[in-house]
């Protein structure tokens, strides 16, 4: 049986995630992991505790976090936080952060690769209890630190970038590949690997994407492919003989809401990106695509944090069947 | 009886924070206020925390400052408990000190400007509007936003503005004409904090707290508390070396006299009892990590006990 973790949004009260966060533990999910989405969702280090205080086994992360909203030594005091809060079952996932979540706040996202490095390092130092100080090339550090941190905390990162991909192979102790195109994934876990090669690093791999098992769910997918499609690289979408203007056309329809585009997309495009059939069809080619990438864990994808119950359920048959 | 809260900062684990607050809030205590102290524990994880642990206490990020997170992260946050538990939450402000802001490599320019700025924009979105793109679709309660500070400038601010100021470390004498100057420019409510120092063994902890005072203070404060350039400029080295102890031995004792309410419980509660007029709120600071539960304890006796 492979190891499973899911995501949920917290685009629900506290209180609703985390009785999912419990309904997820009870089915033997390992991980949770809460996105930061800005101001779209609720405050991910509030939600975070609101499940560390209510749960007793399963770990909890940020899936994602970016290097800008907070400043990386405050987001690893507060990830550190959660640890001692939980006993040992924290740990911290950073990206480069989207333009839905940086956007309202003003921030332009500037040399990427450069502030998830230092973000990741220092918050490495910190967790096993050192003082930092750092002169780098996105923030400074005079004698930051604390001394509740557990020196083996897990720091996770999540992207679709060659450059990121290969950075985090190199420094990161797992990397999250999310919602990717399936026929493509191999080249995607080539660039982690390569990265890996250059330091001897081990980081795990998790894949990451919606499963479907009940075909209504599909409805539920296509919203949450309108800008995943139109950001794909030119030769994803010629693969899907998807043309410029196609794109172009949902992209003009998302500004009428993600709902609205998402009727712009059949359903042999959302195929590529997802595991659909039955729960025995969906285990049979979880299994392949992890075994043929060398994926350690699964994390499944909520898109509807409404019908999230069944789903967790659904999904906990489909992971037993692998 | 006088309403009266505790403010702790989070150098403890977040379970034991907990545990004070319950004891608190058993005892009388209406508030709880949590520091954000930049890489001690997060204060969003402690206020979660404790908002969780009790029934009834208003909780606070007190104070969080512009700058160690997005401003409209803060309020994200803010939010985030307020619709947690309703009613019970407010949002605590003011510029930052050194004591968590150097760590992080940050020296605003303008702080009372980002204060300013901060205190809008968070107003906005947690009264359901929106700030350039930036908006809170999911909220629609109210939080009341507190501002704490010591320089005349985010005091005034306070008083216009805010629902309610905080003042910390000031003398019992000063209160009478410091309300008067508050209630003269708004109508913010008043939280005085000031450490209690009822026996020789909390006179000696209080000393202690007067560092981070005494580095941060306007000129004009640390002139009138008898404290030299040489002196601060000796605590802040001590402190940045990490030596509290040697920190609080350039102080002079009369610092507890000026900003802590001293004397036997019975003075104490008198001078408090004085002062009942010119403040809504009383928010007790924790002298001591390690014996928060008698300081909660022999504090709220004395608090209680006022008439």
């Amino acid at each position: 049986m492979i190891e499973s973790s899911v995501m949920l949004t917290p685009v629900a009260s506290v209180e609703r995630i985390v009785e999912l966060a419990q309904q997820a533990e009870r089915l033997g999910y390992t991980r949770v992991w809460v996105p930061d989405e800005g101001l779209a969702t609720r405050d991910v280090f509030v939600t975070m505790a609101a499940i560390a205080m209510s749960t007793e086994t399963i770990r909890i992360g940020t899936g994602i976090v970016n290097p800008y909203s907070r400043h990386p030594a405050i987001t690893a005091a507060a990830i550190a936080s959660i640890d001692e809060l939980s006993g040992g079952r924290a740990f911290l996932g950073y990206g480069s952060g989207g333009s839905l979540t940086l956007n309202p706040l003003g921030i332009t996202r500037p040399r990427p690769l450069i502030h998830v490095r230092e973000a990741i390092e220092s918050s490495r130092a910190m967790f096993r209890g050192e003082t930092v100080d750092l002169e780098g090339e996105s923030m400074t550090l005079r004698g930051a630190g604390f001394e509740f941190g557990r020196p083996d905390t897990e720091i996770w990162f999540a992207g679709r970038g060659p450059n990121m991909l290969h950075q985090a192979g190199a420094i990161a102790d797992g990397v999250m590949l999310e919602f990717l195109h399936k026929p493509s994934l191999g080249q995607f876990v080539e660039a982690v690997r390569a990265g890996a090669e250059t330091t001897g690093n081990q980081p795990r791999l998790c894949y990451s994407t919606m499963v479907i098992t009940n075909m209504d769910r599909i409805e539920d997918v296509r919203p949450h492919m309108t800008y995943r499609l139109v950001d794909s690289p030119p030769e994803v979408k010629a693969t899907l003989g998807m043309t410029e203007a196609q794109s172009d056309a949902i992209a003009v329809a998302m500004g009428d809401g993600l709902e609205v585009a998402g009727r712009l997309i059949p359903d042999e495009w959302v195929e590529p990106f997802v595991i659909m059939g039955s729960v025995d069809e969906c285990a049979t080619e979880l299994n392949s695509v992890m075994n043929a990438h060398g994926f350690d864990e699964f994390m499944l994808v909520v898109a509807d944090i409404d019908g999230a119950h069944e789903l967790l359920d659904e999904v906990a048959e489909v992971v037993a069947a692998t | 009886m006088i309403r009266w809260g505790v403010w702790f900062e989070p150098t403890q684990p977040v379970a034991r924070l907990c545990e004070l607050a319950k004891q608190a809030e058993a005892a009388g205590a209406e508030v709880c206020l949590v520091a954000d102290e930049g890489t001690e524990r997060d204060v969003y994880v402690a206020l979660t925390a404790i908002l969780m642990s009790t029934d009834k206490m208003v909780v606070g990020p007190a104070i969080t400052n512009p700058f160690s997170r997005h401003p409209v992260a803060t309020a994200a946050a803010v939010a985030t408990l307020a619709e947690l538990a309703p009613h019970r939450v407010w949002h605590g402000l003011g510029v930052g000190g050194s004591r968590v802001l150097d760590p992080l490599g940050v020296d605003p320019p303008r702080p009372y400007t980002a204060l300013r700025e901060t205190f809008e924009s968070n107003t906005t979105l947690l009264a359901g509007g929106s700030v350039g793109s930036a908006r809170l679709p999911w909220f629609d309660a109210s939080v009341p936003i507190a501002i704490a500070g010591r320089g005349p400038r985010v005091q005034r601010l306070a008083a216009e503005r805010a629902d309610w100021v905080i003042l910390s470390a000031k003398g019992a004498d000063e209160m009478p004409e410091t309300a008067v100057t508050i209630r003269a420019a708004g109508d913010a409510k008043i939280g005085w904090s000031a450490y209690l120092a009822y026996d020789a063994a909390e006179r000696a902890r209080v000393l202690r707290h007067f560092s981070y005072m005494a580095i941060d203070a306007p000129p004009e404060i640390r002139e009138a508390a008898g404290l030299t350039d040489e002196a601060t400029a000796l605590v802040k080295a001590a402190m940045l070396g990490g030596d509290m102890e040697l920190a609080a031995s350039y102080l002079p004792d009369a610092l507890v006299d000026l900003f802590a309410i001293a004397g036997t419980p019975e003075e104490c509660a008198a001078t408090i009892a004085g002062c009942a007029a010119h403040f809504d709120m009383f928010l007790l600071p924790m002298n001591n990590e390690s014996s928060c539960e008698s300081h909660i304890a022999q504090s709220a006796e004395i608090l209680n006990s006022i008439g």
